[in-house]
């Protein structure tokens, strides 16, 4: 008798087909801090080969030219505008943390929120609640926020922070993301 | 009046009224004097002015972090490339946290092979995947669920760097400044170990035998030197 292999690696269904066009649950930026830009530098270009691209303010919020650079990071094969290149291949952001004290959080993850604009990010932030997660930070209603800029941050029901994004619409999933997004 | 702006340094456009024009662009803070400017036609889609990537320089300071091509990583056989997130739950919260994640995010869960069935280290699926479950468009990750255990370093969350040898990486990682928190352990027949940069952010580090196929195979030239 054949039996169903449920566990992972090759288990005996397919994985799940995820919607066209919808972003929504997609872990997408890793996130790290520093305190000394670099030191940072030399350990990550000379150990894993990384390439950092400073951040524009309008991502950053760190003035061109800043001593401490909020930075996209490559870590592997990537376009022109940074996005990776291949299957799997994380973006990975990472920030100043000037605290001296103590050590900085740990890495964060950061998840996409529906594309769809007709999705009110409301009904997902109801969705995590019901399910015993809670809101703790949400930006959409600071002045100045641009539509591709909202986001929040979230607990889960064992206490992980994860940021939320809500992505612009014109992404999609299955082309490289080489399209700029027509809203901006 | 909307007109259509295109960076000359990093090709990124954007459409706006004459009065508020960012001093600087949005895509890598370059000064407005490198702005191209055309009419607005009705569709940023439909723009005329097409910027080419500039050129790469060979010679690059790796250092410098200001607007560039990035580098061209083949070579590096699938060192280095952050590959899969680790977010941890508490023991037996296994079906809420699983729940959780697949209602609210749509996330597609397995338990993998080997671990505990009441607290399972789960493999998700966060997007759309091949059959072997590796995420086939780019810029996403897959990732683990673990249950937290005491007396060992289990960062999370937290991420996996994929690495040709754990042991050169960990001697590295030594050398500049960094501390190895877990040393080579295996899980799930694939080797980690747990390491911690210099400025305090716990990692795992996996060993990749097989050469990715991404690096025999590149998907295209999309511009990156």
């Amino acid at each position: 008798m054949k039996s169903e292999k449920a566990t992972y690696p090759n288990p005996s269904r397919p994985p799940k087909k995820f919607p066209q066009k919808d972003l929504h649950g997609r872990v997408r930026w890793c996130g790290l801090s520093y305190r000394d830009f670099r030191r940072f530098q030399k350990f990550y270009i000379n150990i894993f080969g990384w390439d950092m691209f400073e951040a524009p303010e309008s991502v950053g919020g760190e003035k061109a030219g800043s001593e401490h650079p909020t930075l996209a990071v490559a870590t592997g094969p990537s376009q022109y505008d940074y996005e990776g290149l291949t299957g799997g291949h994380m973006l990975l952001m990472a920030r100043w943390d000037p605290s001296t004290e103590g050590r900085p959080e740990l890495p964060t993850v950061t998840m996409e929120m529906h594309s769809d604009p007709n999705i009110d990010p409301s009904d997902t932030l109801k969705e995590i609640a019901s399910h015993g997660g809670r809101v703790l930070f949400d930006n959409s209603k600071e002045p100045g926020i641009q539509p591709w800029a909202r986001a929040f941050i979230v607990e889960d029901p064992c206490g992980n922070k994860i940021n939320l994004w809500k992505c612009s619409a014109s992404r999609t999933w299955d082309e490289l993301e080489t399209q700029r997004d027509a809203e901006e | 009046m909307m007109k259509i702006y295109t960076c000359f340094n990093c090709g990124f456009p954007f459409a706006r009224e004459e009065d508020q024009v960012p001093e600087t662009c949005p895509g890598c803070g370059a000064p407005r004097s490198q702005y191209l400017e055309e009419p607005w036609c009705g569709d940023i889609r439909k723009r005329r002015i097409h910027v080419d990537p500039m050129e790469a320089d060979p010679n690059r300071d790796p250092y410098d972090v200001s607007f560039h091509i990035p580098k061209d990583f083949a070579p590096q056989k699938g060192h280095g490339r952050a590959r899969k997130f680790v977010i941890g739950y508490d023991r037996g919260m296994a079906e809420v946290i699983r729940k959780y994640y697949t209602d609210a995010f749509g996330w597609d869960i397995i338990d993998a092979e080997h671990s505990d069935p009441e607290n399972p280290v789960m493999y998700c699926a966060t997007g759309p995947g091949t059959a072997d479950w590796e995420p086939w468009v780019p810029s996403f990750a897959y990732g683990f669920l673990v249950p937290r255990e005491s007396g060992i370093v289990n960062p999370e969350p937290s991420f996996v760097i994929e690495v040709k040898s754990i042991d050169d990486t960990c001697k590295k990682v030594l050398e500049y400044g960094g501390k190895v928190l877990r040393e080579r352990f295996t899980f799930e027949g694939q080797d980690y170990a747990v390491i911690e940069d210099s400025e305090g952010n716990q990692l795992y580090i996996w060993e990749v035998e097989a050469i990715p196929d991404y690096c025999i195979h590149p998907v295209k030239d999309t511009g990156a030197r």
